[in-house]
C-alpha cells in the first residue's frame, strides 16, 4: 500500500503511536517508492515519490537509493521538478560521493539557462554540495555568471565561488579580478556575498591579499555609508544593515593584519563605529564587538586599541549573558598585546568567575590566569584559590596546573610559595598532575629555584600533618604530605629545641584503626570542628605531634581503604623513615607493629614494602638502617621549568608565529658549504631503508629551491674561503647562530593540540641539529596514544626518542627529542604525521614544517 | 562560516537539517543527538545562547517548542549569527504567517527553499527581509 500524496505520508507518519509503528509505515512505503522508480518512469511519479523520500530521510532512515532518481528529476525541463531535484541533490548525496560528478552536466547546462532561476537554482546547489572536481569543471560559468544583469545571480555566484575556492583553492586567482566590482556592488546581498569571496580569497592566495589592501578604501566608504543613511529594508534594531556591516569590519580585520598601512586607513572608520553605534540591544553589541576585535586584530592606533579593550570591559558588566561570554573571549587575546588596558578590567573578571552560566565561569577563569604577572600575583592566586573550592571538576586540573604554574612562576619567597600549593594542594589535591606535585616536593627540598630553609621546611611539615588529620580525600595531598612527614620527621616532632621523646603505651590494634586516629585533633586545644573550610584569611593550621602520633598517622593512612595505592606505599616508606630519624625504641617498636599489619596485604608491592622495612628495622640491618634511610639528597635531574603560555595558550601562538616570521634568506646562507658529497649520499643510501615509508611522505614535497648538493655552483672558487670562515666561525660556541632555542609554532589544531619545535645545537656538532618537540594540550580533554612519525630529505638523518609521555592531561605538555643530522648543511624539513585520541575520538594530521631561519640550518 | 544548521523540537526530532561541510550519515546522526543533548539541557534564563561543540561553538535561540541553532566557526561573531537566526525565523514567520512547528513538519522542502535564499555555502546571503519574501513569492509561483 503505498500513500499517494506527501501530505497523506506525513499524517500516516504523525498518527503512529509507536516508533515501531512508524518504522514499519515508513518500510512500507520505502519498498513502494522503490518499485515505483522501476517500473513507473515518468517524472510526475518521481515529483512526489522524492518528495515523500526527502520526509522519510529527515526522519533520519536511509534513503540513499534514491540518489539518482534525484539527479534524473534535476535534469527534467519542468523548474517544479529540477526545484525538488537539486533539494534532494543537496540532501541525499554528499561532496565525497563519486555519483555527484554525473550532476555536473545538468548542473552546467541550467548555468546556461535563459531563467535566471534555473541558474540560481544551479549556483545553489553548487554552493551547497560541490565538491573540488565540480568545482574546477564549472568555475568558467560562476565567473560568468558574477557578470550577470541580475544581483540575483551575481550574489549565488559569488557564494558559489567561495564554495569552488574551499575546496579547490588553485582556483582563487581566477576569482581575485573580480572582488573590486562585487563590493561596489549597488545590491547589499551582491555586497556581502562579495565581502565573504574576499575573505575567503584572501586566506588562500597572497594576491588576492594585496587586492585587499587596496581594497580598503572601497570598504571604509562602504562602512561610512551604512553609518550614515537609514534604509528601512536592511534595518535592525536602529542600525542599517548589520549583517554587513559586521561582515566588512571582519574583512577590514583580514586584510590589515599585518599592514600598517591598510590598519592607518582604516582607523578612522572603526573610531567612528565604536564612538557612534550604541544602544545597547544585541545588534548594537554584534557591532561593537566586531569592531574591537578588527581593532586589536590590526595594527591600529594605541588610543583606538585602548578605546576597544575599555568597551569590552564595559561589555563584562553588562546583563546578558551573551555580551559578557564574548566580551571575556575576545580579552583573553587582547591580553598579550594590550596588558595594562585590560589588567584595568581585573575585579570584574573575577566577579564573573562567579557567573551562574558555567561557560563564563570557564572563560572568566581562564582569562584570570592569562591576566596574573609578577605584580598582581597574590591576589590574583587568592582569588583563584578562592574559587577553586566552587570551580566545576573538569575545570579543576587546568586550574591546579595553572596555579602551580602561577605560583611557580610569579612567587618570589619561598615561605609563601609553599603555603600557597599547601593550599592547592588541601582544597584539590585529588585534581594535582603528579608532575607539579614532585615540582612541589622538590622545592621543599632544597632543589627549587628558591632557597627554602628548615624554617620554612617545619611549617610545611607540621602543617601537613594538621591537613592529614583533617582530611585524607585528596590524594596528592596524602601522596605530598606522607613524603613530607617521613622525610622530615625530625623536624616535624622536635621544634627546633630538644628533641623530647613521649612515654606512650604500647599501641594496640584499636589505636591504629584508621577513623580512631584520623578522627582525632592533634592536642586536645585544636579540638576545633574538623571539617570547617580553610579560610584565606586565616593562617594554615599546625600541628606539634609527638612522635606516637605521627606514627598514629602514618599507619592510619597505610591502612586507610580510601587513599590511593602510591599514598599507601609512601605513609610506609615514610614510617621506615621515621624509625631513622627518631632513635626510640618505643617508636620503633610501634612502627615494627604497623608494618606487620601489612606484612600479608593482598598488593604485592605493598606487601613487599612492609616486609622490607621491617626487615630493615630488625637487629640484623641495624647497622645499615641508619644510611638506608637518612634524609634524601636534592633531585640532580634537571627541571622543566613552567612556560608563561601555560598561562595563557594564545599567548604561545602569538610569540611563535612573530618568531616564524624570519628575514629574508640572504645570498650567504644561500651558499652554504656542499660538504663531502659522496659521504652524504653513502649516509642518506644506509638510512634509506630504515625511513623508507616514511620518506614517501616526502616524494611529493616541493623541490628544495637550492639543492645544496649541485655540483654546478658557480662561485666555487671564490666561495670555498668563504665556507672555511663561515664553518669556523659555527664551530666556535662563542658565535651561536641566531634562531637557537627559541620555539616555533610548527601545528595547532582545533582539539587544542599545539607542538612548537624548538632547535638547539651542540657547539662540537654543528651539522647535527637537537630539535625538541613540545606537544602542548590546551583543549578540553586529555590526549592519549600520542605518537608523532617524522621524516626528513633524504641528505639528512634521523633520530626519533619516544615522547616524554603519551598521554597528556588538559593544559600540560610532554617532549620529544629528534635529532638531525645533516652533513650537507641544507635546509632542514620535517615531514610529521600526528596521531592522538582525545576523549576516545582519534585523531591523525599531516603536516610539514621547514621554518627554521637559515641561520639555524 | 556556518558549519551545519539544526531545527529540532523539545523532543530532539530535527525538523530541518542543513550541512555545510561534509558528514557521513553516521556523524549526522550522532552531532543531531549531541546537539540536541548539549542545547536542550541548558538553562534558557541564566545561560547565554552560546555554547561550545567540539571545536566550534552553538549558537542557539528557543521559539516556543523549537531550537534553531547554527553551528560556526570558533572566530566568527557570535552576537551577530544570534541576529540572523532571528532574521531566519522572522522570514519564515511572515512567509508562513505566524509559522509553528507543523508548519515545518508539512512543507519542509519550503524551508529549505526560505534556507537558502538566506543562507549559502555557510554564508549569509540576503539580509533583507522583503528581498528575500518576493523572491519566494515569485519561486513558488513558477510552480
Amino acid at each position: 500500500m503505498s500513500f499517494f500524496r506527501l501530505k497523506d505520508l506525513i499524517r500516516a507518519v504523525r498518527v503512529c503511536k509507536t516508533a515501531a509503528d512508524e518504522r514499519s509505515v515508513i518500510q512500507r512505503e520505502s519498498a513502494a517508492i522503490r518499485t515505483s522508480f522501476k517500473e513507473a518512469d515518468t517524472h510526475d511519479a518521481r515529483y512526489v515519490n522524492i518528495q515523500k523520500l526527502l520526509y522519510i530521510y529527515l526522519l533520519g532512515f536511509p534513503v540513499q537509493f534514491g540518489q539518482l532518481e534525484c539527479l534524473k528529476l534535476a535534469a527534467s525541463a519542468r523548474f517544479s521538478d529540477k526545484r525538488v531535484g537539486y533539494l534532494g541533490v543537496t540532501l541525499l548525496l554528499d561532496e565525497k560521493q563519486e555519483i555527484l560528478t554525473l550532476l555536473t552536466n545538468s548542473l552546467k547546462t541550467d548555468m546556461h539557462s535563459a531563467d535566471d532561476y534555473v541558474v540560481g537554482l544551479a549556483l545553489c546547489t553548487l554552493a551547497n554540495v560541490g565538491s573540488a572536481a565540480v568545482a574546477n569543471d564549472l568555475v568558467d560559468e560562476v565567473e560568468r555568471l558574477l557578470g550577470s544583469g541580475r544581483s540575483y545571480v551575481r550574489k549565488k555566484a559569488a557564494l558559489a565561488a567561495v564554495r569552488a575556492v574551499r575546496r579547490s583553492p588553485e582556483l582563487a586567482a581566477g576569482f581575485v579580478g573580480r572582488t573590486r566590482a562585487l563590493l561596489g556592488d549597488k545590491h547589499h546581498g551582491v555586497q556581502l556575498a562579495g565581502v565573504a569571496l574576499a575573505s575567503e580569497l584572501c586566506a588562500h592566495s597572497q594576491e588576492a591579499l594585496d587586492e585587499g589592501r587596496r581594497l580598503v578604501p572601497v570598504v571604509v566608504r562602504q562602512v561610512r555609508a551604512l553609518l550614515g543613511a537609514a534604509s528601512a529594508e536592511h534595518e535592525v534594531g536602529g542600525i542599517n544593515d548589520p549583517f554587513l556591516l559586521a561582515a566588512c569590519l571582519r574583512l577590514l580585520c583580514v586584510v590589515a593584519r599585518g599592514s600598517q598601512e591598510a590598519a592607518d586607513e582604516a582607523n578612522d572608520v572603526l573610531t567612528q563605529v565604536a564612538t557612534q553605534v550604541g544602544g545597547g540591544k544585541n545588534v548594537a553589541t554584534a557591532i561593537l564587538y566586531e569592531c574591537a576585535v578588527t581593532v586589536l586584530g590590526i595594527p591600529s592606533s594605541q588610543a583606538l586599541r585602548v578605546l576597544a579593550i575599555n568597551l569590552l570591559g564595559t561589555f563584562l558588566a553588562h546583563a546578558d549573558n551573551n555580551v559578557r561570554y564574548v566580551a571575556l573571549a575576545t580579552l583573553a587575546t587582547a591580553v598579550i598585546s594590550e596588558a595594562p588596558a585590560v589588567q584595568r578590567h581585573r575585579a570584574t573578571v573575577v566577579r564573573c568567575m562567579a557567573d551562574p552560566d558555567s561557560s563564563i565561569r570557564r572563560r572568566a577563569v581562564d582569562l584570570g590566569f592569562a591576566l596574573i604577572n609578577a605584580q598582581n600575583v597574590r591576589p590574583m592566586v587568592g582569588d583563584m584559590l578562592r574559587v577553586l573550592p566552587h570551580a566545576d571538576v573538569e575545570l579543576r586540573p587546568s586550574m591546579v596546573h595553572r596555579l602551580a604554574a602561577a605560583i611557580a612562576l610569579f612567587g618570589d619567597d619561598a615561605a609563601w610559595r609553599v603555603e600557597r600549593m599547601l593550599r592547592v594542594l588541601s582544597v584539590a589535591g585529588a585534581h594535582v598532575a603528579s608532575r607539579d606535585l614532585f615540582k612541589f616536593v622538590r622545592l621543599v627540598a632544597g632543589g627549587g629555584d628558591v632557597d627554602v630553609d628548615d624554617a620554612v621546611r617545619r611549617r610545611a611539615v607540621r602543617t601537613c600533618f594538621a591537613l592529614l588529620e583533617r582530611d585524607v580525600s585528596q590524594d596528592k595531598m596524602v601522596v605530598g604530605g606522607v613524603w613530607l612527614i617521613g622525610e622530615y620527621a625530625d623536624l616535624l616532632v622536635a621544634g627546633g629545641d630538644t628533641e623530647q621523646p613521649q612515654p606512650h603505651a604500647g599501641l594496640d590494634g584499636d589505636d591504629l584503626d584508621i577513623l580512631g586516629a584520623l578522627g582525632r585533633p592533634a592536642s586536645p586545644d585544636a579540638a576545633q570542628p574538623q571539617t570547617a573550610p580553610l579560610s584565606l584569611d586565616a593562617e594554615l593550621p599546625q600541628a606539634v605531634p609527638t612522635a606516637s602520633e605521627v606514627v598514629r598517622l602514618l599507619a592510619a593512612i597505610a591502612r586507610s581503604p580510601v587513599v590511593s595505592r602510591t599514598a599507601r606505599h609512601m605513609s610506609l616508606t615514610a614510617l621506615a623513615k621515621v624509625a631513622g630519624r627518631i632513635a626510640d625504641a618505643a617508636v620503633v617498636a610501634s612502627i615494627r607493629q604497623a608494618l606487620a599489619a601489612h606484612q600479608r596485604a593482598m598488593d604485592a608491592e605493598t606487601q613487599a614494602r612492609a616486609a622490607e622495612y621491617s626487615a630493615l628495622l630488625g637487629q640484623a640491618l641495624a647497622g645499615v638502617r641508619a644510611g638506608v634511610v637518612e634524609r634524601m639528597p636534592v633531585p640532580e635531574y634537571a627541571d622543566v621549568a613552567y612556560e608563561e603560555y601555560v598561562l595563557n595558550p594564545a599567548a604561545m601562538r602569538m610569540k611563535a608565529l612573530t618568531v616564524v616570521r624570519r628575514p629574508a634568506l640572504r645570498p650567504e646562507d644561500l651558499d652554504a658549504a656542499p660538504a663531502l658529497p659522496g659521504a652524504a649520499a653513502q649516509a642518506a643510501a644506509s638510512k634509506r631503508e630504515v625511513v623508507e615509508d616514511l620518506l614517501n611522505l616526502m616524494d611529493d614535497a616541493p623541490p628544495q629551491p637550492q639543492p645544496p648538493q649541485s655540483p654546478q655552483s658557480p662561485p666555487a672558487a671564490a666561495d670555498s674561503l668563504a665556507d672555511l670562515l663561515s664553518s669556523a666561525a659555527t664551530l666556535s660556541p662563542a658565535a651561536k647562530p641566531s634562531g637557537l632555542d627559541t620555539p616555533y609554532e610548527a601545528y595547532s589544531d582545533p582539539q587544542g593540540v599545539l607542538i612548537t619545535l624548538t632547535p638547539s645545537k651542540q657547539p662540537s656538532a654543528p651539522h647535527v641539529l637537537d630539535v625538541l618537540v613540545t606537544f602542548y594540550n590546551s583543549g578540553d580533554s586529555a590526549v592519549e596514544a600520542l605518537a608523532l612519525l617524522v621524516a626528513v630529505p633524504r641528505s639528512q638523518k634521523l633520530q626519533i626518542s619516544p615522547p616524554s609521555s603519551q598521554t597528556i592531561t588538559c593544559g600540560s605538555s610532554a617532549t620529544q627529542n629528534v635529532r638531525v643530522a645533516n652533513p650537507t648543511r641544507s635546509p632542514v624539513r620535517l615531514r610529521m604525521k600526528l596521531t592522538y585520541e582525545a576523549a576516545g575520538v582519534p585523531h591523525e594530521a599531516m603536516f610539514d614544517f621547514g621554518a627554521f631561519p637559515a641561520s639555524v640550518v | 562560516m556556518i558549519r551545519f544548521i539544526f531545527v529540532q523540537n523539545r523532543q530532539g526530532k530535527t525538523r530541518l537539517e542543513k550541512w555545510y561541510g561534509s558528514y557521513g550519515d553516521q556523524e549526522k546522526q550522532k552531532l543531531k543527538a549531541e546537539v540536541h543533548r548539549t542545547v536542550a539541557s541548558r538553562d534558557q534564563k541564566h545561560q547565554s545562547n552560546f555554547v561550545e561543540f567540539h571545536n566550534n561553538r552553538i549558537v542557539y535561540r528557543r521559539y516556543a517548542g523549537l531550537f534553531f541553532c547554527f553551528c560556526i566557526d570558533t572566530n566568527d561573531n557570535e552576537l551577530a549569527y544570534l541576529e540572523a537566526i532571528h532574521l531566519f525565523v522572522e522570514v519564515l514567520d511572515a512567509y508562513h504567517g505566524n509559522v509553528c512547528e507543523l508548519d515545518l513538519v508539512f512543507n519542509f522542502y519550503l524551508v529549505y527553499a526560505v534556507l537558502d535564499e538566506m543562507i549559502l555555502a555557510g554564508e549569509i546571503q540576503e539580509t533583507s527581509r522583503s528581498v528575500i519574501l518576493s523572491r519566494l513569492e515569485h519561486l513558488n509561483n513558477l510552480e
